[in-house]
């Protein structure tokens, strides 16, 4: 009885496989590989397992008796040193092959992120562009070619990983790195910060948006547009109240005079799947709540809390800011 | 018997003997009232120069290293910011040049000195520490704030008391137009750098701030002893006062430090560390909210010296001083003093008539 419940509840471990933010549901070219790679690996392993253990069973249970010593010698050279050789061999030739493509450089778009604690700000500079797309906490990228990612952060360590599209690469301060991603398939991910930065590292994640050429391409535009302005009254307080409360010190909001650069460009913040680098829905409630007091939600965050403001006043920004599509 | 016939156990019983005798014979003194407190009749021989000498040695081992004092502590405007202070806080005890100690005030025990020749007793480091600490038992105060460096002020001025003559003295702490005018100047237009001219400032940060001030949210010594003379109920008159005056004066010429300020306070150039401060501090196309203070025209020193607390994180001040302290956060030395450059240089303006 327990044994057949124990198997019941196994599908349900095996949920976490697939969905947004795993490996083993790859929907790039080099997340392909990886994956790949990791069931030849798994395929390999479980052969050994069982062949180990046959022959264990084999030696103690079917067959216990004392090996000749040419047989013995045999086993202990034939499967202690030329078998592993040759298969370590062949995976380590596999693995290696697959290295130059990972490092491959991207075609026509380039990406560049720059890590900040705890947030993303991400510049597309499609091919001969002389200035960038600004956004922040997600990344989109076209199907079907290969994207250039460069990466550089602000004041720590961090990892750019989106488990679904790619290997990690590091982001380090004062040194610029790279990768490249090649989507396959279109759809929505999540990527997440994969080296430890603060205190809010876990909170620092981001959506990957993977869409056709076409799209991407109408995407960009629009992303490139300014801001629209506030509609209704509530938004249109909240609009007064953005530029009179001093969030452009640290805000872009581009068609407004808010055109700071220390926090994330909000210009289409809430055409963006998530708030807060990943952690929080995109909902007025859940910005509300951000603003009034962001630390709450991520300890040790740059962007100080405004409680002081009234909850009458936080309603109006919050509604100018669901308006930014 | 002799001294090693003596067991461990008779001189156990000994000692506990005597220092229950002690604790007994303490506390008949002090449940008793045994011990004569009267400052009639002073001290028992000798107990004063063991007090007094104790408290000259503890001063000089824990007084600051030298370094710690600001260059310009013989500078007219420190003394005159010291003298303020000293008029408002000090001189009801010590005396003051001109100024005769009480009767009542000499019947202390310490006698509060008066202080014409106490920096010739005690360096700069030392007189700082007793002016920031106090001294226990002796009936000198601590510092009514946790700042230090509004206490070098106080210290330039004792530095500067043996060749005050009362004349200067009367000078430098009256002032025609009320108390505040002695340190904030005619209209809250001050002249000396090292403090706020309040004419840019709107009624209701003035009031907010001189709240701050009253509750020791906002951490100053001098300005935390200034309103102990003010009632609560009259801020918003002082407030309204002071907002009374229209700012006047005219941009200074541009300087490069000017410029490198300008160009952090528009946030211009590559760097993501500092906001805008122009997003509060004008000058901004919209409309600010006159919570925030205007600075255009506000001296540089006293620019500089907050925000040198805001970077520290203790400035203290209104319910949206985290904003400055995240904005200050990351602010060089060399920022500071560019930032202060621009904004001092500004035509003095209210805030949502700051421009260039």
């Amino acid at each position: 009885m327990k044994r057949r419940a124990a198997i019941c509840v196994l599908p349900f471990l095996l949920t976490a496989c697939a969905g947004e933010q795993s490996v083993l549901d790859p929907a790039g070219r080099d997340a392909q590989v990886l994956s790949d790679l990791f069931w030849v690996m798994l395929a390999g392993a479980v052969v050994l397992w069982l062949f180990v253990n046959g022959l264990i069973f084999y030696v103690t249970r079917i067959a216990p008796r004392p090996l000749g010593r040419r047989a013995a010698e045999a086993l202990i050279i034939g499967g202690g040193v030329v078998f592993p050789t040759i298969v370590l061999g062949a995976l380590l030739i596999y693995a290696l092959s697959e290295m130059p493509n990972q490092r491959a450089s991207g075609e026509g778009l380039e990406v560049r992120v720059m890590a900040h604690q705890y947030w993303w700000r991400v510049e597309y500079w499609p091919d001969g562009a002389s200035e960038p797309v600004i956004s922040a906490n997600e990344i989109r990228l076209p199907t079907g070619q290969r994207s250039e990612i460069t990466l550089n952060a602000e004041r720590v360590i961090h990892s750019f990983w989106i488990p679904a599209l790619g290997g990690k690469t590091d982001l380090i301060p004062g040194r610029q790195t790279r990768m490249s991603l090649e989507p396959v398939r279109a759809g929505q991910f999540r990527g997440q910060c994969a080296e430890f930065c603060g205190e809010s590292h876990a909170y620092m994640a981001f959506g990957a948006v993977t869409m056709p050429p076409e799209e991407f391409a109408a995407w960009l535009e629009a992303e490139a547009a300014p801001a629209k302005p506030p509609e209704g009254n509530e938004a249109t307080r909240g609009a007064a109240l953005f530029l009179s409360e001093g969030c452009g010190a640290c805000h872009a909001v581009r068609g407004t005079a808010a055109s700071g650069a220390v926090g994330p460009d909000l210009t289409h913040l809430a055409s963006r799947r998530t708030l807060a680098a990943g952690i929080l829905p995109m909902e007025k409630a859940a910005l509300r709540d951000w603003v009034s007091d962001p630390a709450r939600f991520k300890p040790g965050v740059e962007m100080p809390g405004f409680d002081h403001l009234t909850d009458a006043e936080l309603e109006a920004l919050a509604s100018y800011l669901m308006g930014l599509t | 018997m002799r001294l090693r016939d003596l067991d461990l156990w008779t001189v156990g019983v000994v000692a506990a003997g005597a220092i229950v005798a002690a604790l007994i014979g303490a506390a008949l003194v002090v449940f008793l009232g045994l011990f004569n407190v009267s400052a009639r009749d002073g001290h028992w021989p000798g107990v004063s120069w063991v007090l007094h000498t104790t408290f000259e040695n503890s001063a000089e081992l824990r007084a600051p290293p030298a370094s710690e004092a600001p260059a310009n502590l013989d500078s007219p405007a420190m003394v005159a910011l010291g003298a303020g202070h000293f008029m408002s806080g000090c001189a009801m005890c010590h005396g003051a040049p001109g100024v005769a100690r009480s009767a009542t005030v000499q019947q202390m025990l310490p006698v509060p000195p008066h202080l014409s020749n106490v920096s010739e007793k005690f360096d700069a480091s030392e007189l700082f520490w007793i002016v920031h600490n106090g001294i226990k038992m002796s009936g000198m105060p601590a510092w009514p704030a946790n700042r230090r460096d509004e206490v070098w002020p106080v210290v330039a001025f004792l530095q500067a008391l043996p060749e005050m003559t009362p004349d200067e003295y009367s000078q430098l702490t009256s002032s025609e137009t009320g108390f505040c005018a002695v340190c904030h100047g005619a209209g809250g237009v001050s002249e000396n750098p090292h403090v706020p001219r309040l004419d840019i400032l709107s009624k209701s940060y003035i009031a907010q701030s001189l709240a701050a001030y009253k509750s020791g949210a906002r951490d100053s010594g001098i300005m935390a002893e200034a309103l102990s003379h003010l009632p609560r109920a009259a801020i918003p008159d002082v407030a309204a006062d002071f907002a009374a005056t229209a700012p006047r004066g005219s941009a200074a010429p541009r300087t490069a430090e000017f410029d490198a300020g300008r160009a952090l306070a528009f946030a211009e150039g590559d760097s993501h560390s500092v906001p805008a401060c122009r997003a509060c501090h004008g000058p901004w196309s919209e409309p600010l909210n006159p919570a925030f203070p205007s600075i255009a025209g506000q001296h540089a020193p006293y620019l500089e010296q907050q925000l040198r607390l805001w970077r520290k994180g203790n400035r203290g001040g209104g319910r949206a001083a985290e904003l400055m302290y995240k904005a200050a956060r990351d602010l060089t030395d060399e920022q500071i003093s560019a930032l202060a450059a621009y904004y001092s240089g500004l035509a003095p303006a209210r805030l949502n008539d700051v421009a260039e």
